[in-house]
């Protein structure tokens, strides 16, 4: 019988080899530390050039805490909608995520439960007092505050300052300026506006600019936060309208416009073959890396005849949230104020590239010109002074957004009306959020 | 001593330990691959098919049981059907075109002319490559501005050809569905290959004594004896062009405006960016059913036609 054996033998240490390789990662990350020493999981979506500070901005914690561990994991934004669901719900999951704000994502997470309610710690650290209030706006849930947003967008127009000048052309304040502007910049042999539509996105933005000077910033923030008010409505679909149709249609931007990725766009500015770039102050990084010899510049979507106003849009993308199954709440709560202490918010911005809705002097600051105008117009909403439009995309449900997405390609490639969509907006957004609540004040 | 305890036990556990005796190191060298199988495939299948009852978001600690609510939404659901139309059209063309392209080139190859290694290697290269790299470089070759497809139009005079591909409501499936085709010949050619070399040179060559001409050869004497090969391919690509999703997925994610949803697209975010699990479940399920039925229907009726 010896040599029947040894098959046995060996087929059940490969069994139990994989089994053991299977389940030691598990075993091994719910292992508890030495008593004194605790142990904070972040999961965060830093992966570009800011990774290297945000990697030295968690040491400086570290050596201010010896008794805290911070471990850290970076995702790619789509990687972490995927993951962060399961992981959090499992309990074996990271202490702190940097997750996205809107009720599809962090949204999701509270209604299950699952996100620890700020406002305790918001009190005794302070954070409201420090914190933009409508950028905190955008991280509560039913009257509780649950994120911190570190990093705010701002939506308007790029120009690039250096081209419009050697073509002798004035960058548009209203949008029957911009129409001229694309004629003269089509007969250049330029393609007046970088838009790219393939990937659904880009257009959220376009949308947000005019619908929010269309019917104002408080109509849009009754709508999005108290779900007030109506998206089929004329001045809705004159925002639709005017972006869509009558820009398209004035030669704006390509007629393939479905066809170009959200890279191709920017690569027409970067080039110069575009003189305008619609989009948000992300792309500030990268601008000031592809185009370091041109002159740019950044305003607000040019009025629209009929609008409320003219206004930034702003929107918060990403904030920091805390694991209601975490067992380290306190040490969690430290680190997040850690981050929006003035040193640290100072690095944020000056060497991560990060536009943090707290009070700063800009003037000490080691920015370039670009990047120091776009801060100078966040203060301005921060102290106050001036009203942002609020980014649609990041409040509103995923139906809402797929509508949106599939709806402005439609209108784009002719096979939707403006009224259409509107309609249709109205009805994926009930789907979303229920029926309205009410109407807006006027 | 050993003989005495056999004759106590009964027959059918005796055959069974036998069995047993004989086969347990193949059973035990079987068991890691059946353990993975059976967590990654069999389970899920069957958490697939409860999910399919229920309306989970994916994160919610409690899933709530709706019972057929799913299945019902599902027959009033235009988007699943407008995916279905395009697996449709994308089993059709993406199944017919490979078989035909990958034949014809078999056929060429088949008595190992000059270059054929080289001929050979090339025809195959796009399987080598991953679904997602296809995906990309096809996009770029798509692309508008700078893509070669747009340029090799231009230069030929054939402008008012070229176009927004994967932005055209009306172009982007057939483009997309043209670059899984560039993909799958070459291994339609490959086993074409392979089959063409069980193909009877004497019964061809009895043809051609009978007087049948170049077409005739292939059509009745060439091709009934690929008859099985043609089953093979037939079915997985089928099978394949149900359940099409990356390619789908990295060129156009399903736009513009759900022109290029497939069953395996509208899952996904139905899944993940609407947060509706249970949903997902069910259309995953129809899919799979969907596969099951067309591959069988097929497999039959190819079986029938060779009795």
């Amino acid at each position: 019988m010896r040599h029947r054996s040894r098959p046995i033998v060996l087929s059940l240490a490969i069994v139990g080899l994989l089994l053991g390789l299977a389940i030691a990662p598990i075993a091994g990350g719910g292992r508890a530390n030495a008593q004194d020493t605790v142990e904070l999981r972040i999961w965060d979506q830093f992966t570009g050039p800011e990774t290297e500070v945000v990697d030295d901005i968690y040491a400086k914690f570290t050596e201010a805490h010896p008794n805290i561990k911070i471990v850290r994991e970076q995702f790619q934004t789509d990687d972490m909608r995927k993951t962060v669901n399961t992981a959090l719900a499992s309990g074996t999951g990271p202490d702190i995520i940097f997750y996205d704000a809107g009720p599809g994502y962090a949204g999701v997470l509270v209604n299950a439960g699952l996100l620890t309610p700020l406002d305790d710690f918001a009190a005794q650290y302070g954070w409201k007092d420090k914190i933009a209030g409508p950028s905190l706006e955008a991280t509560s849930l039913n009257g509780k505050l649950y994120g911190l947003p570190l990093q705010v967008d701002l939506i308007g127009m790029y120009y690039n300052k250096t081209l419009l000048d050697k073509e002798g052309l004035t960058v548009p304040e209203t949008v029957e300026q911009l129409k001229t502007f694309c004629g003269q910049a089509k007969e250049k042999g330029y393609t007046p506006i970088a838009f790219a539509d393939l990937d659904g996105w880009p257009a959220y933005h376009q949308f947000s600019m005019t619908a929010n000077d269309m019917i104002g910033p408080d109509a849009i923030r009754a709508l999005l936060l108290q779900n007030q008010g109506n998206w089929n409505t004329p001045e809705i679909v004159t925002a639709i309208k005017t972006y869509f149709v009558d820009l398209k249609d004035a030669g704006c931007f390509s007629e393939d416009a479905n066809a170009l990725t959200y890279d191709d766009g920017n690569d027409l500015f970067y080039s110069g073959q575009a003189l305008l770039h619609t989009t948000g102050s992300w792309l500030v990084g990268r601008l000031q890396e592809n185009m370091a010899d041109s002159e740019i510049g950044f305003v607000p979507f040019p009025q629209i005849d009929g609008a409320k106003g003219r206004y930034w849009v702003s929107g918060v993308g990403s904030a920091f949230y805390i694991s209601a199954k975490s067992e380290h709440q306190a040490e969690a709560a430290q680190l997040l104020d850690y981050f929006f202490s003035p040193d640290v918010v100072k690095r944020w911005v000056e060497e991560a590239g990060f536009y943090v809705p707290v009070q700063i002097d800009t003037a000490s600051l080691n920015v370039t010109p670009l990047y120091k105008s776009i801060l100078d117009v966040l203060q301005g909403a921060i102290g106050g002074d001036t009203q942002f439009g609020y980014n649609v995309d990041v409040l509103a449900p995923p139906q809402f957004n797929e509508a949106m997405s599939d709806g402005f390609q439609a209108i784009i490639s002719g096979d939707k009306t403006p009224e259409q969509l509107a309609a249709e907006l109205q009805a994926a957004w009930e789907a979303g959020m229920g029926a309205a609540t009410g109407t807006p004040p006027t | 001593m050993a003989e005495l305890s056999y004759e106590t036990t009964r027959p059918a556990t005796r055959r069974a330990g036998r069995h047993w005796a004989r086969y347990r190191a193949g059973y035990l060298f079987v068991a890691p691959a059946f353990v993975l199988y059976a967590v990654f495939m069999i389970y899920p299948f069957f958490q697939s098919i409860y999910l399919s009852f229920t309306d989970w978001n994916g994160v919610e600690p409690v899933k709530t049981w709706i019972g057929l609510g799913n299945y019902r939404e599902l027959f009033h659901d235009g988007h699943l059907w407008e995916a279905i139309k395009h697996n449709l059209i994308w089993v059709v063309i993406g199944t017919i075109a490979p078989m035909v392209l990958g034949l014809f080139l078999a056929i060429l190859l088949w008595r190992r002319p000059r270059g054929f290694t080289l001929f050979r290697t090339t025809f195959f290269m796009p399987q080598v490559l991953s679904s997602v790299v296809i995906a990309i470089v096809w996009g770029w070759i798509y692309n508008p501005i700078f893509g070669l497809l747009n340029e090799a139009l231009d230069r030929i005079g054939l402008e008012s050809v070229s176009r927004g591909w994967l932005g055209d409501p009306d172009f982007a499936l057939y483009a997309v569905l043209g670059a899984a085709i560039w993909a799958e010949t070459g291994f339609v050619f490959v086993v074409f290959l392979a089959g063409l070399q069980n193909v009877s040179r004497d019964l061809l060559e009895a043809a051609t004594i009978d007087g049948a001409n170049a077409w005739r050869r292939f059509w009745d004497v060439t091709v009934p004896q690929l008859a099985n090969v043609v089953t093979v391919l037939g079915a997985l690509l089928l099978i394949g062009g149900f359940n099409v999703f990356d390619i789908v997925f990295v060129m156009t994610a399903g736009g513009p405006n759900n022109a290029t949803e497939v069953i395996g697209t509208y899952t996904y975010t139905e899944a993940f960016t609407q947060n509706r699990i249970g949903y997902a479940a069910t259309l995953s399920l129809v899919m799979t059913f969907i596969s099951l039925v067309a591959s069988f229907v097929f497999i039959r009726l190819r079986e029938r036609g060779e009795a």
